[in-house]
């Protein structure tokens, strides 16, 4: 083969494929209905599986008796809690939520029976039939009663309700009370709130040719649900293999719920030998799915005159709910971030998730920050309005650069941006004449205000666990590529970015380029796709697998090239000799001639985080290995006579390091930014000793379009050196500080601060939530 | 139960097939018809997920039952594209990023097609008007309003 010359005008330097807003590969069969969710999926023959839920919060389950629902007409199987073939409990912390409730309820949530029958009717009636024996325990529904001596324990045997305590200690606390010039105490509390993902939860399990078992559905992390459906059943991980479907949301939501379904979905497929499959209405998403923790927090916080901070002391109870799952780390993160993104030497913070007889919350898009970031933003203002500084030039006086250290006491060895962050927010809002403005008193019922709110985000896991991701790239022999990782997908584009990654490294057109769902079958374990990991994780190990594949192609174009690896250049399906740019090979003539050669254009990717050490007794260092900032800045209008808050400009800002795909870096953005506005104005969990009185989006209120402003968004550039081609993470600090932006706007624009969310019309009304007459 | 016969046109094609009188429209469609694109999201009429357009009004599926289609001229996702072609709509959803997870997508297209095929030239405003009862979780609509002004633009043949 022989090398061919250039087009003139062909040659370009730069990123040819990643910064350019290129199109997401999935949104052609998502908006021609192509793509296939989990519940679009049957089979023939399939069975279809309903779940008996727990009938009181805390209680002893005495007896099953399935035998009506077994003689209704149509029912294969009905499975309980006693026949769990393996291990009966899961969770990531701390193995504690039964796949099928076997000994206790702990919360409404709890599926204590499953009925496979012919038809959905069926397995409705059925399961209506299933008769359940309790024995009532009291309940305990507020955590910090939960955390007293004497109160009702949801686990005996531990002897208390607090999970594992976590702390941040840096620094010498009382000498920087000593030191301040103010201080001042607040507290804060925020509620339960739901990932409401357009998507319920659904899936189909089915036994495969070889024996194994086979489940496809709403899977958010494939290889979490593998393990505990494997340990479920008693068998290999080597058998069970999940394939996840395209999913609507998750936003961190169906990672337990989906292991729980996918075991019993499991079992049923096992015991009846035919496919089963399952959808949650949305009432049964809300009763079963986790939640985000509610918060109860205590703030102590010291400055001096000029406004820079010296010490803050923070306690937060996070309800856990029945279940472990993430709590600790909720708590932990929540902690560590709850400091902003400030320079302080002294902090002293404790965290404690405890369990009680609500709703059992989890991981959700921000994990414990948005909770925490509402508390430090607000006492910033404060000090602000205190001190009589501008709350912009507050946060100037005190935020993380280069060089910094965070409030564990890590140096910050990478751009914070923040600087910048804060001063492009505030010019895109025009900060200094609306804050002006608004700062007199207004006319009319009509009051404006405007706010603004930073925060700092460690990437990835970090102290929360070991950090690895997997990918494999391989070419096929007519120039096609497939990439595969780990790293799953649930709508916010990771697909888009895996493919422009491998584009770039090879030197090609992304077009060329498909990516398929992880499948457990097919690629390393690689963690689950939590904690903004997606683009860090998985990026880095697709540009491993894609690079050991370009050195393959790099060594055969050096040949032909007569020229060097390293001075070879390639882009747009072209590989040429940088110093003579004339002689090419085209991108599919080199794969032509490996395959001839028989060169194997296939490669495995492996990413591991660098190690960082936090010291988790003495609850200080370095917490996660890089940081992500951002800024988000708010105007609302609220009208003093309805309570109506209205937010009419919204302006976001973050350094998450290289944008590399600025269409879908502005999509996480707003999309972000909208879930904190619910949060801070809308959404509520409302409970009644544990009984959810929300159960749909008719008492769920989510932000409408009307509700929502003309986002504007501002990438700050840094390019991390630890990032895939520089780029960090975004989907998770795009959500955690809009709220506190929203709620110190609303604190000027009626010179009250809502401190207990939402700030609902009747929060912002009468300063307090009117509550029901309890039932007597 | 009795199941009665129903007539309907779907995406331009007549179907007639048998169904139980208390199913809804969408069950229908997608479980006796098996056109996936319309979804569920609530099944009370709040989220928007099982719009479809029937008889040129946007509608909830789940809030019909599919007797009350006798007759009628149904429009799903499905049935936008023509001769292999995307409506503009759907273009415009792809390239200004109006898509993500997606499961809001179909439902908030025939939505915004009902807004075009009366008024192409509608404001911001109005166009968020017309999508307030199709929720997204995911975009907070900033994109979806950029994506349904730009193909207004195409389609009125104007410069977007
Ligand atoms: S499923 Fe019909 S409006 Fe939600
Ligand atoms: S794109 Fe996910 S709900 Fe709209």
């Amino acid at each position: 083969m022989n090398p061919k010359v250039l087009e003139p005008g062909k040659l370009k330097k730069g990123f040819a494929v990643i910064t350019k807003p290129l199109t997401r590969p999935d949104s052609e069969d998502k908006v021609t209905g192509r793509a296939v969710y989990a519940d679009d999926l049957n089979m023939p023959g399939a069975l279809f599986a309903r779940q008996v839920y727990s009938e009181h919060p805390h209680a002893i389950i005495k007896n099953v008796d399935t035998s009506l629902a077994l003689k209704y007409p149509g029912v294969k199987a009905v499975i309980t809690g006693q026949d769990a073939p393996g291990k009966k409990t899961y969770g990531n912390v701390i193995e504690d939520q039964p796949a099928i409730a076997f000994d206790k309820v702990r919360h409404m949530g709890d599926v204590v029976a499953v009925v496979a029958a012919e038809t959905e009717r069926q397995a409705r009636a059925a399961a209506a039939l299933v008769k359940v024996d309790y024995e009532i325990l009291p309940g305990i529904f507020d955590p910090r009663e939960a955390m007293k001596e004497g109160a009702p324990l949801l686990y005996e045997e531990k002897k208390t309700n607090v999970q594992i305590p976590q702390k941040v200690r840096n620094g010498d606390i009382e000498k920087g009370f000593s030191e301040a010039d103010i201080i001042i105490e607040e507290e804060f509390t925020t509620p339960f709130v739901e990932h409401s993902y357009l998507e319920p939860e659904a899936a189909l399990a089915f036994i495969d040719s070889n024996g194994s078992i086979r489940l496809k559905g709403s899977f958010q992390n494939p290889f979490t649900a593998r393990r505990v459906i494997a340990e479920f059943l008693g068998i290999g991980k080597n058998r069970v293999r999940i394939q996840k479907t395209t999913l609507g949301g998750s936003f961190g939501g169906k990672d337990e719920i989906m292991s729980g379904i996918g075991c019993r979905l499991a079992l049923l497929t096992s015991i009846t030998g035919r496919p089963v499959r399952m959808a949650n209405s949305r009432e049964d998403s809300f009763v079963e799915s986790h939640k985000r923790h509610p918060f109860y927090m205590k703030y102590k916080v010291g400055a001096k005159k000029d406004g820079r901070l010296c010490a803050v002391k923070s306690e937060v109870v996070v309800d856990s709910g029945a279940y472990c799952s993430m709590g600790p780390y909720v708590a932990l993160r929540g902690i560590v971030q709850g400091a902003g993104p400030y320079k302080v030497d002294n902090v002293y913070s404790d965290g404690f998730s405890v369990y009680t007889n609500n709703p059992y919350a989890g991981a959700m898009r921000g994990f414990g920050s948005p909770q925490t970031n509402v508390a430090i933003e607000a006492i910033m203002d404060i000090l602000a309005e205190k001190l009589n500084i501008d709350p912009v030039e507050i946060r100037l006086r005190n935020v993380i650069e280069k060089g910094d250290k965070s409030p564990t006491g890590q140096v910050m060895n990478h751009e914070s941006g923040l600087r910048e962050a804060l001063e492009t927010a505030a010019e895109s809002i025009k900060w200094e004449e609306k804050h002006e403005k608004y700062s007199v008193p207004q006319e009319g019922p009509l009051k404006k205000g405007i706010g603004i709110a930073c925060c700092m985000r460690g990437v990835s896991l970090g102290a929360e666990g070991l950090d690895a991701a997997a990918a494999s790239v391989s070419v096929q022999d007519d120039g096609s590529v497939i990439v595969t990782t780990g790293i799953s997908d649930h709508g916010q584009g990771s697909q888009g970015v895996m493919t422009q990654i491998v584009a770039e490294v090879l030197g090609i057109n992304a077009s060329r380029v498909i990516y398929f769902e992880p499948d457990t079958a097919l690629i390393p374990d690689s963690g689950p796709t939590v904690a903004s990991r997606g683009t860090f994780m998985g990026g880095n190990a697709v540009k491993d697998a894609a690079e050991k594949v370009k050195a393959k192609l790099l060594k055969i174009a050096a040949e032909l090239l007569e020229t060097p690896e390293n001075k070879i250049y390639a882009a747009d399906d072209i590989y040429y000799a940088e110093d003579n740019p004339d002689i090419i090979v085209g991108f599919e003539d080199l794969v032509d001639e490996c395959t001839g050669r028989a060169v194997p254009l296939f490669d495995y990717g492996w990413y591991v985080m660098p190690h960082i050490h936090w010291d988790e007794e003495e609850g200080v260092g370095d917490a996660y290995y890089t940081y992500v900032y951002s800024v988000n800045a708010a105007e609302v209008t609220v009208d003093t006579e309805t309570g109506k808050v209205t937010v009419d400009n919204f302006v976001a800002s973050h350094n998450s390091g290289r944008a590399l795909n600025p269409t879908q870096f502005l999509g996480q953005m707003f999309g972000g930014s909208s879930m904190g506005i619910g949060f801070a104005l809308y959404e509520e969990l409302e409970l009644e000793e544990g009984r959810l009185q929300t159960l749909n989006f008719d008492k769920y209120t989510l932000p409408t379009a009307c509700d929502l402003p003309e986002f504007v968004g501002h990438i700050v550039e840094r390019p991390d050196p630890e990032g895939p081609f520089g780029a960090k993470s975004l989907g998770e600090p795009a959500t955690e500080v809009a709220a506190a932006a929203v709620l110190n706007a609303l604190a000027q624009a009626t010179g009250n601060r809502v401190q207990h969310l939402p700030a609902s019309l009747e929060r912002v009304l009468l300063g307090k939530k009117l509550t029901k007459k309890k039932k007597t | 139960m009795e199941k009665i016969n129903i007539k309907l046109t779907v995406n331009g094609r007549e179907v007639s097939s048998d169904c139980e009188p208390a199913k809804t429209l969408l069950d229908f469609l997608r479980d006796d018809l098996g056109i996936k694109g319309v979804k569920k999201g609530c099944e009370i009429g709040e989220c928007g997920a099982c719009s479809v357009i029937m008889n040129g009004e946007a509608i909830n599926s789940c809030m019909v039952l599919a007797p009350q289609a006798e007759g009628a001229h149904i429009i799903t996702v499905e049935g936008l594209e023509k001769n292999g072609e995307l409506h503009p709509l759907q273009k415009a959803f792809i390239e200004k990023g109006a898509v993500q997870c997606g499961f809001c997508t179909p439902g908030m297209l025939l939505t915004a097609k009902t807004l075009l095929d009366k008024n192409l030239t509608p404001t911001r405003s109005e166009i968020r008007k017309a999508i307030a009862g199709n929720l997204c979780r995911c975009t907070g609509y900033k994109q979806v309003v950029d994506a349904i002004e730009h193909a207004a633009k195409v389609m009125s043949g104007g410069n977007p």
